[in-house]
């Protein structure tokens, strides 16, 4: 009966522990709080993490993920415990989220696609609208323009690129019109998967046609191995007829009436203007020779009178100083002077970024092959 | 590949590190692999203007990119270089895996951690890579050079002016143009180029 009732009393003290520490247990895990995060359409695999009381966790995210080798993911919101706040869109970097530890939270993160669409052939473009991240990634189903400058100077006044033609993913082709225009938009491109446009472009080179006198014809920008006319009406001073009696700076075809340029590069060309005197001569000089000759002859018969000597040869001369009128003489070709000297600065400016370690041997040959 | 946008932004920036990362750029590790691999790196994105290929890494830091030297240089990448966030990896496709610096300039930091929170004391001097290897394109030092001899043009075209070398119609043409072309050269480095001028004509 002794053993029985000692038994008895063990299994009791068992029973009892048993359930204490059962309690304790349950107490312990239910006072740990969980932070939950999930992600809509299941686009990530969800996760818990135990949260310890009285320190400050901080939840952290990529802001863009690789979805497919076209494609990525791009957060656009987060809704913790209900209550949804939307998130600052770029393409890089981690999203931080402090979250209190004093409860358990829920998080679930919004993402949306996105599709890059890439621009060749140009560096002078803008997207329309421009991408939610500020790169050439847009949302999934955006109808995105392209908008391009038609023009670019690569040197100024001297080489510029003029864009013919764009193709979509090189499959399509179309023809960019002259339709006077500075810029051009393609139609809108459904970004629902990876895109490419190919801009074509030619470059065209600058003429120009410049004399000391009048006014020059053909100046302007031509595609290269086109051949061009040009011209100067070098106009009069008075009644010194000016007339051309060359070209200098590249090689002109010249036979006298018609002046001809083979577009090769960029190209100045200079008109040759001689003074021809010829009119001054019929006008002035003749009629006062005769007027000369025909008073001298009058007063040859006349009683000699001493006067002071001014033979005809004197007045012409006088005539011809007055409408030569000494003025400035400049020297020509000062522009190709300048643009040589802007060359050697540039020259220069590029020899000291290479001695100052700021270019690269590599880039230094390559700019000055471009130069 | 990335936008020139984002590779500027990339030498804009000022990264801290900790100190454990910091040596990695410092003389002492001249020797190790590590800093090689940073500085190929920053060479070879320079060259390409965008992100790289380990065999190019390899190749350029060991002379050879079996798959060996691959895995020596990716698991050297993978073990100190992205853990401190001094290079990025970019997965363009699956077969595809490219690396970049996401700074090229960086300031020492130490932590303390003291009651108020964590908090973070620079120590030296910012470090920047070598300027010629940052990657800018072409047309960045051809403005700059270009702007130079504009600048150079213009004084000796006011100067030539000044001592009657130059008729006067002559000199306002040249003038406008040369003003014309610079104003679009100083416009495009303002707005392209952004910050950029200050930090690589500076000593």
């Amino acid at each position: 009966m002794m053993k029985f009732s000692v038994l008895f009393g063990l299994v009791l003290i068992g029973i009892f522990f048993t359930t204490v520490s059962d309690g304790l247990a349950y107490g312990q895990f239910s006072n740990q709080n969980t932070l939950k995060v999930s992600f809509e359409n299941d686009i990530l695999p969800s996760y818990e993490i135990p949260l310890v009381s009285g320190q400050t966790f901080t939840l952290s995210q990529n802001h863009s993920w690789v979805q497919d080798e076209t494609s990525r993911y791009n957060l656009v919101s987060y809704t913790l415990d209900g209550e949804t706040v939307k998130i600052s869109r770029t393409a890089r970097g981690d999203f931080t989220l402090s979250i209190p530890t004093d409860s358990s939270h829920n998080v679930v993160f919004r993402a949306v696609p996105q599709y890059a669409l890439s621009v060749e052939g140009t560096n002078d473009f803008s997207y329309l609208p421009s991408s939610p991240t500020n790169d050439n990634w847009f949302d999934a189903g955006t109808a995105v323009s392209v908008n391009v400058q038609k023009t670019t100077e690569i040197e100024s006044n001297k080489v510029r690129q003029e864009i013919t033609g764009w193709s979509l993913d090189k499959a399509e082709f179309w023809n960019v019109e002259d339709d006077g225009s500075t810029s051009f938009t393609t139609p809108p491109i459904t970004l629902n998967e990876y895109h490419q446009v190919d801009f074509f472009t030619t470059y065209q080179y600058k003429l120009n046609v410049i004399s000391d006198y009048g006014e020059t014809t053909g100046s302007g920008w031509y595609e290269q191995g086109v051949t061009v006319s040009i011209g100067v009406d070098a106009g009069s001073d008075g009644l010194v007829l000016n007339s051309v009696s060359g070209w200098e700076g590249a090689d002109v075809e010249y036979d006298g009436n018609v002046a001809q340029v083979f577009i090769d590069g960029p190209v100045t060309v200079s008109a040759k203007v001689e003074k021809n005197y010829s009119l001054v001569a019929g006008v002035v000089i003749i009629p006062i020779l005769i007027v000369g000759f025909v008073g001298f002859r009058k007063f040859k018969n006349r009683v000699p009178v001493i006067v002071e000597e001014k033979p005809v040869e004197r007045i012409v001369e006088k005539v011809i100083e007055r409408v030569e009128t000494p003025e400035k003489k400049y020297k020509d070709g000062y522009d190709e002077t300048l643009s040589k000297y802007l060359s050697e600065q540039i020259q220069s400016k590029l020899d000291e970024m290479k001695s100052s370690n700021i270019i690269s041997e590599t880039k230094y040959s390559k700019i000055k092959e471009s130069v | 590949m990335l936008s020139e946008e984002d590779l500027i932004a990339r030498i804009l920036k000022v990264k801290n590190l900790k100190e454990n990362c910091f040596k990695y750029l410092e003389d002492d590790s001249k020797a190790l692999l590590t800093q090689k691999i940073l500085f190929a790196i920053s060479e070879l994105t320079a060259e390409k203007m965008g992100p790289v290929k380990l065999s190019e890494i390899a190749q350029k830091t060991i002379g050879e990119n079996d798959k060996n030297k691959q895995d020596l240089v990716r698991l050297t990448i993978e073990k100190s270089l992205l853990k401190c966030g001094l290079v990025e990896k970019l997965k363009y496709a699956s077969n595809d895996v490219r690396y970049i610096l996401t700074a090229y300039r960086f300031q020492k930091i130490k932590e303390i951690d003291s009651f108020r929170g964590e908090s973070s004391q620079p120590l030296g001097d910012v470090f920047e890579l070598p300027k010629n290897t940052w990657p800018i394109s072409d047309e960045f030092y051809l403005l700059l050079a270009k702007k130079h001899g504009y600048e150079e043009s213009l004084k000796k075209l006011h100067s030539d002016y000044d001592s009657d070398v130059i008729p006067r119609g002559k000199y306002e043409t040249l003038n406008s143009d040369y003003k014309k072309s610079l104003d679009q050269i100083n416009e495009k480095l303002d707005s392209k180029y952004s910050g950029l001028e200050t930090l690589v004509v500076s000593e």
